[in-house]
């Protein structure tokens, strides 16, 4: 497949996956150009679908970043999405409806690993063997996962009733 | 309320497409690749090696002796190995199988040699041993061998015929073996061996550098691989020019692997690996 059918193909996927997954358009558009450059670039040998393989290095780059922020901030020659400070900027889609708004902002709360989990099964619905292509886990530690996401984004929902929505109105 | 959460949950994967952004990274993607992968980098970081050792192989000429008070002789530094007509040792340990004497009986035999040995005309044997005797802070140059010895500086040849002549010659020729250099393979195969289980084990796919990155590390590879031929086969070098080489390759290979892999555990084990083989070049090179 040409580079540009693919990017046609998933460059809304993945940009989507990286933005919610930092909450910075500036990183997420960074690391989104990053990815489709490792493409560009890349030997695609089939090992895996090209859907997985692309997720797979989107999925890398920002685990690479949450790392590089927080154990080698002295790392020399750091490209500039490494150096740059995430910044928590909300999409206007997602302002523009409260309940997207709770929503996400409860997926923010929750740890990288439930969060990138619910979003391959909850939001982009893909299957449980694809999810574990991406992952490297197996099957039963993604329905595990994906179970404590659920009960972890309830329970933080939940808090609306309690305050939630108050709370993060207030720090707005 | 979890059926609620789900459809609450698919609907987040509306969020709508940028045109903007999506034209300005296909953009930046096409234009990156017109231009060529900028090389300035890999550039910068030879050039610098460089200019190390370049810096490392200029100062030791200056290197002052050693200085103690009440005696003529303030040390004694040999080099294994010598050769006629050229002259190895340097009047500093920090050099590669340059070894300080600590032996009295040399010592006292070049605080006045004429009482072992007799200005003749002759020439060095097979065997000769570089030596440099700092007296008074200033340096004196002798290759010694079986038959007799060189006076480098005055070219003037003494035969060596006393049985202390012979006692010297042996405890200056002798050499202490340090065959280190052989951890070094056994030391790598051991850290890939681990790795390559851990990552079996944690069913983790190890990363392949590219042919770009495997070219530059063959280039620092061989040009560490001189470094150490010249010091095991030529003459001595100086250690600390040789540490920065090991290290800088070490940082090297590990900047590029780095870069290439995609997985945390595997960036620990590569740095882990990384660390232990440098680890145990700068020793071998310590005890050289």
């Amino acid at each position: 497949m040409e580079f540009d059918e693919l990017y046609e193909q998933y460059f809304q996927r993945i940009y989507q996956f990286i933005y919610y997954m930092v909450s910075d358009p500036n990183l997420a558009e960074d690391l989104t150009q990053e990815t489709f450059i490792r493409v560009y670039k890349g030997h695609f040998r089939n090992e895996a679908a090209i859907g997985t393989y692309i997720r797979r290095i989107a999925r890398n780059l920002v685990y690479d970043t949450y790392r590089k922020k927080a154990l080698i901030k002295w790392l020399p020659f750091q490209k500039e999405h490494e150096k740059r400070e995430t910044q928590y900027v909300p999409h206007n889609w997602i302002m523009q409806s409260e309940d997207r708004r709770l929503l996400y902002e409860a997926i923010q709360i929750l740890k990288p690993e439930y969060r990138e989990v619910l979003i391959y099964r909850k939001i982009e619905e893909l299957s449980l063997a694809e999810t574990s292509e991406i992952l490297g886990w197996s099957t039963v530690k993604i329905a595990n996962t994906q179970r404590n996401a659920m009960k972890a984004l309830e329970k933080v929902l939940g808090g609306d009733e309690f305050g939630f929505k108050q709370s993060t109105e207030e720090t707005q | 309320m979890n059926l609620d959460l789900n459809n609450r949950l698919k609907k987040l994967n509306k969020l709508p497409e940028d045109l903007d952004i999506k034209s300005r990274i296909y953009e930046r993607i096409q234009h990156r690749e017109k231009k060529g992968l900028p090389l300035w980098k890999e550039s910068v970081l030879l050039l610098t090696i460089a200019m190390i050792a370049l810096f490392f192989i200029m100062t030791p000429q200056n290197s002052s002796p050693p200085q103690t008070v009440g005696q003529s002789i303030q040390a004694i530094y040999k080099h294994f190995g010598g050769k006629e007509g050229k002259f190895f040792a340097r009047s500093s340990s920090l050099y590669t199988s340059t070894e300080k004497v600590e032996d009295t009986i040399v010592y006292n035999f070049f605080e006045d040699l004429t009482q072992y040995v007799e200005e003749a005309d002759g020439k060095l044997g097979n065997y000769i041993t570089d030596v440099i005797v700092v007296r008074d802070r200033e340096e004196e140059h002798y290759q010694i061998s079986d038959t007799g010895m060189l006076n480098v500086d005055s070219g003037q040849f003494f035969a060596g015929n006393s049985v202390t002549y012979d006692i010297v010659f042996q405890r200056l020729y002798t050499v202490t073996t340090k065959p280190w250099i052989f951890i070094l393979p056994l030391i790598v195969i051991a850290v890939n061996i681990f790795s390559t289980n851990y990552y079996k084990r944690h069913n983790l796919q190890g990363s392949t550098p590219s042919k770009h990155v495997w070219w530059l590390l063959v280039l620092v590879l061989s040009m560490l691989s001189s470094v150490f031929a010249w010091a095991t086969w030529v003459g001595p070098l100086y250690k600390p020019l040789m540490i920065t080489f090991a290290l800088l390759y070490g940082l090297i290979f590990w900047y590029f692997i780095i870069r290439g892999i995609r997985t945390y555990s595997i960036y620990k084990v590569e740095t882990i690996k990384i660390s232990i083989i440098s680890a145990t070049l700068f020793l071998i090179i310590i005890l050289y």
